[in-house]
């Protein structure tokens, strides 16, 4: 399983690569991703500076955005990607279709992997986007093994990614979810401290918290996904870089476990050894990039 | 303006005359949780107690599992009329609706939140290539959205839809088919950080809507009874 890691600058790239991912994705200003723009890359010439420090390492690089696009920015992300392509970029990440068939229409051939926000959940949805040209899909967090093997071993040749569940997760189906958060504005005025998902609510019975499963739970699924199959993981894109190298650690040595043929009551025992409290990671939002 | 009930099976089952009445059309499922799924033969009976009523179904974001149910409901009503409309907000279901339609079909309200950000020209021509007609609609912001796809809106009340997850509140699981423990529970949940209240009901968050409707008289107004009753 390689792992992928979202990266907010060239400092974060040479740590992450040098750390053991396989993959990096980041984002770039100007093309409209799902962060913040503080966590994207300031220009294409960062892009390519991304891409030459994982071509020296014989690794890959890939571009996000994974929200819906404009169809003015169409052309000029186009021309981007062409660009970028030619470069040694090695895919972009979507969630748009009406992006995607304006690529396939312009006959831009590319690897594309579909985000998690594209909420695609069953077969058929899949090959809807497999006719739009998608190559790889990230499934959605919020769905589990139990229903995934239509996906992951789909019949289009499409890769899958994955995050890990038991280290971080979202409760609510993200691209669907309005609630406020740290991320619903860029401006300080707007923006919720910690996440709505997570604060405890009074309610007829008593404190409330949306429900989530355990970690014992999401780990007997990481384990799942291993064994059905499931290429890539992905450890996404965190304002707090601490944080994100700690998931990525974490996440690292579990992969290792698998890859070690570990069994799965052992596998488990040694996940909840680890910190791995997914909200840990919601609640510590706070931005502290690495510096360079 | 048309007036409909949106309704889960088990309610449809048990549903009163004098709550049905003035409502043209009555919507049988969820948008937000696949489980919500009615049987053939509960459709029939309710066609039969309502013959004036319409009857919609309403879909959510499908597993594979899930939408073999919804696949196999829709095949036994191929032909027979008893369903005039069918709420959509998985791309996954297109190609079984297509088979076995003709449905009037309208965009649910995720997936509209999708559509209403893309490219028009693109997702005009996809909705209309498939005939969708309507979308459903709980914020005047969407509604507008769905105007400008060229959509006639279907007006929800009394909540607006904030969030939905795929893990049971209820049940605590990811199952397709379950106790329907949901049943007539609608959560009130409040925290002195947000300004108005949340309420659960099935695997979705709602909250009181703030300021107006739709701009323009909507084409149909649905009523949710379940999200009504404590709120």
């Amino acid at each position: 399983m390689k792992i992928t890691v979202g990266v907010k600058s060239i400092r974060e790239t040479e740590y992450f690569l040098d750390a053991g991912a396989d993959e990096v994705y980041c984002g770039l200003l100007g093309l409209h991703n799902n962060r913040l723009p503080h966590e994207n890359l300031t220009g294409p010439a960062d892009v390519e500076k991304v891409i030459e420090l994982a071509r020296a390492r014989g690794k890959k690089v890939f571009l996000a955005a994974n929200e819906i696009v404009s169809e003015k920015e169409y052309a000029k992300t186009l021309r981007l990607l062409s660009g970028l392509r030619e470069k040694g970029l090695s895919g972009l990440i979507v969630r748009d279709p009406a992006l995607l068939a304006w690529l396939k229409k312009k006959k831009f051939r590319f690897y594309f992997t579909l985000s998690t926000l594209a909420n695609c959940f069953n077969s058929k949805a899949l090959a809807f986007f497999a006719d739009l040209g998608v190559s790889r899909l990230v499934l959605p967090m919020q769905m589990m093994p139990e229903n995934a093997a239509g996906l992951v071993k789909n019949r289009f040749g499409i890769d899958t990614e994955i995050f890990c569940q038991a280290l971080y997760y979202g409760i609510n189906v993200d691209s669907r979810c309005e609630l406020p958060c740290p991320q619903t504005s860029e401006a300080e005025a707007g923006k919720f401290r910690d996440f709505t998902c997570l604060l405890p609510f009074k309610s007829p019975k008593g404190t409330f918290f949306m429900p989530m499963p355990g970690p014992g739970y999401m780990l007997n699924a990481f384990y799942d996904y291993y064994k059905a199959g499931v290429g890539h993981l992905k450890v996404a894109r965190w304002p707090n870089t601490l944080r994100e190298a700690d998931l990525f650690f974490k996440a690292r040595y579990l992969v290792k476990l698998l890859e070690k043929g570990i069994k799965r009551e052992l596998f488990i025992h040694e996940g909840l050894r680890l910190d791995a409290k997914p909200l840990e990671y919601g609640k510590s939002f706070t931005y502290k990039p690495l510096k360079g | 303006m048309e007036k409909a009930l949106l309704i889960s099976p088990l309610k449809a089952e048990n549903l009163k005359a004098a709550d049905a009445r003035d409502h043209d059309t009555l919507i049988i499922g969820s948008e937000f949780c696949q489980n919500q799924l009615p049987v053939l033969p509960a459709l029939k009976k309710l066609a039969r107690r309502f013959p004036a009523a319409r009857l919609a179904l309403a879909t959510s974001l499908l597993t594979d599992k899930a939408l073999l149910r919804w696949e196999r409901l829709l095949r036994g009503l191929r032909g027979s009329g008893l369903v005039n409309e069918v709420i959509v907000n998985d791309f996954g279901l297109f190609p079984a609706l297509e088979k076995n339609g003709p449905f009037a079909l309208s965009l649910g309200r995720l997936l509209l939140r999708e559509f209403a950000k893309m490219d028009r020209a693109w997702a005009a021509a996809f909705l209309k290539g498939r005939g969708v007609r309507s979308a459903e609609a709980d914020t005047p912001e969407l509604a507008l959205a769905a105007v400008k796809l060229g959509l006639k809106v279907s007006w929800h009340r009394p909540l607006a839809f904030k969030a939905v997850t795929t893990f049971c509140p209820f049940e605590k699981h990811f199952k397709p088919v379950c106790a329907l423990s949901c049943e007539g529970k609608l959560l009130k949940l409040s925290n002195p950080h947000l300004p108005l209240p949340l309420f659960l009901s099935e695997k979705a968050y709602f909250s009181p809507r703030r300021g107006n409707g739709p701009a323009k008289t909507p084409w149909r107004e649905v009523l949710t009874p379940a999200l009504r009753a404590k709120s």
